[in-house]
């Protein structure tokens, strides 16, 4: 891979300083949204994983041109948005596991209370209904 | 016809019911009209907004409405926990808007009470009656019964059929996480039979849907239906050979 030509298209300073207002705003805005209790530590791991890569890219250009080197791109903005793109599908795999999980979960609970009430209201009914007498 | 030995068990029939004010009270007639001893009805109102529950009600039949409709699935597998909570022997599961003929009844039930198989499905295959089915949903049965067939030996006419007997055995493997929410149908046959169960085809009738409509009815839902119950399939026979390699080499 030429890495003369990928040093010509490493991030100057201007956009460096962009990527870093941007990466702090990020940063400010997960941390509050985990002191205000709206996020939990668990499901932010990736996030902040996210930015801390994405940031470590941005500003030390070793990590970008090996990153580039590695994924054979000639520009390092491409391997940036491969990078970024590859988060945000681990973050989506990772969200729809958690939305399976609480879909069961939500399921025996809905069928647990579904029952409850039925035992409750036949007991309101001031009798049993066929349905629980024991068996003989 | 008569049922051999059916004062020794407690029998559950299952009926899980979504907006079906049109068909459910004609079907309670019918069943009050079969004289099985120890069979209780239990009407699953899958969180219906129509009349469904008043129709139940209305017939003397006892009837658990859901909080929120959670699918067919899952509405039998309440029906299932309520089974196992008030100690049923034998649970028998058929569909609301009228399609499966109570008529039908003792004969999926006998192969079960006399202990010949775990689970006995009413198969519209092999009964007399014939049942117009499309071409695609005929074609989609015959490829699940050979997938089925490939994957465990199991031969099974009617593998979709919602029509079954079962016992503790089964009702134990139905409980289980493993239960799907949506169809639970040729994927659970699967398993049943993997997991050691046997199952038996009964002839049944069926009769055309009164409401016109099926739960398979669309272009999307048949397509999804035959995705998820591929993999399904796939899924259940990857697990279980897994299990079963790290239980052989304890």
């Amino acid at each position: 891979m030429n890495t003369e030509l990928i040093h010509t298209y490493l991030p100057t300073g201007h956009q460096k300083i962009a990527a870093g207002v941007l990466a702090i705003i990020a940063a400010a805005w997960l941390l509050r949204l985990l002191k205000r209790g709206l996020l939990r530590e668990e499901h932010a791991i990736l996030w902040l994983l996210a930015l801390v890569c994405l940031s470590a890219a941005v500003f030390f250009d070793p990590v970008l041109t090996i990153i580039s080197s590695l994924l054979g791109t000639v520009v390092p903005a491409s391997a940036l948005l491969l990078l970024g793109m590859f988060f945000l599908f681990t973050i989506c795999v990772s969200m729809t596991c958690i939305i399976s999980g609480h879909e069961r979960q939500i399921a025996h609970l809905s069928m647990e209370l579904s029952i409850q009430r039925f035992m409750l209201e036949n007991k309101s009914d001031g009798g049993e209904s066929d349905l629980m007498k024991p068996k003989d | 016809m008569a049922l051999e030995n059916p004062h020794e068990y407690r029998i559950l029939l299952i009926i899980p019911a979504w907006n079906e004010e049109r068909t459910i009270g004609h079907l309670l007639q019918r069943l009050q009209s079969l004289s099985i001893p120890n069979l209780q009805v239990l009407v699953i109102d899958d969180g219906s907004t129509d009349q469904t529950r008043l129709r139940c009600q209305q017939g003397g039949i006892s009837v658990l409405t859901q909080v929120t409709n959670l699918g067919y699935g899952y509405a039998l597998q309440t029906g299932y926990r309520m089974a196992r909570q008030y100690n049923f022997d034998v649970v028998l599961q058929m569909d609301g808007d009228g399609q499966h003929d109570p008529e039908s009844i003792p004969t999926i039930l006998q192969p079960v009470l006399l202990n010949e198989a775990d689970v006995c499905i009413g198969s519209r295959a092999l009964s007399s009656v014939s049942y117009p089915m499309p071409l695609a949903r005929r074609m989609g049965q015959r490829v699940f019964s050979w997938m089925l067939k490939r994957l465990c030996g199991l031969e099974i006419h009617d593998p979709t059929s919602g029509f079954q007997a079962l016992n503790q055995k089964a009702l134990r493997l139905y409980l289980s996480d493993e239960f799907p929410g949506d169809y639970p149908d040729t994927n659970m046959l699967l398993y049943l039979n993997l997991h050691g169960v046997s199952i038996k085809e009964a002839p049944a009738t069926f009769r055309i849907n009164e409401a016109g409509k099926s739960m398979h009815s669309g272009f999307l839902k048949p397509l999804y239906y035959i995705y998820k119950m591929s993999l399904s399939m796939l899924l259940i026979t990857l697990k279980f050979k897994r299990t079963r390699k790290a239980l052989s080499g304890l």
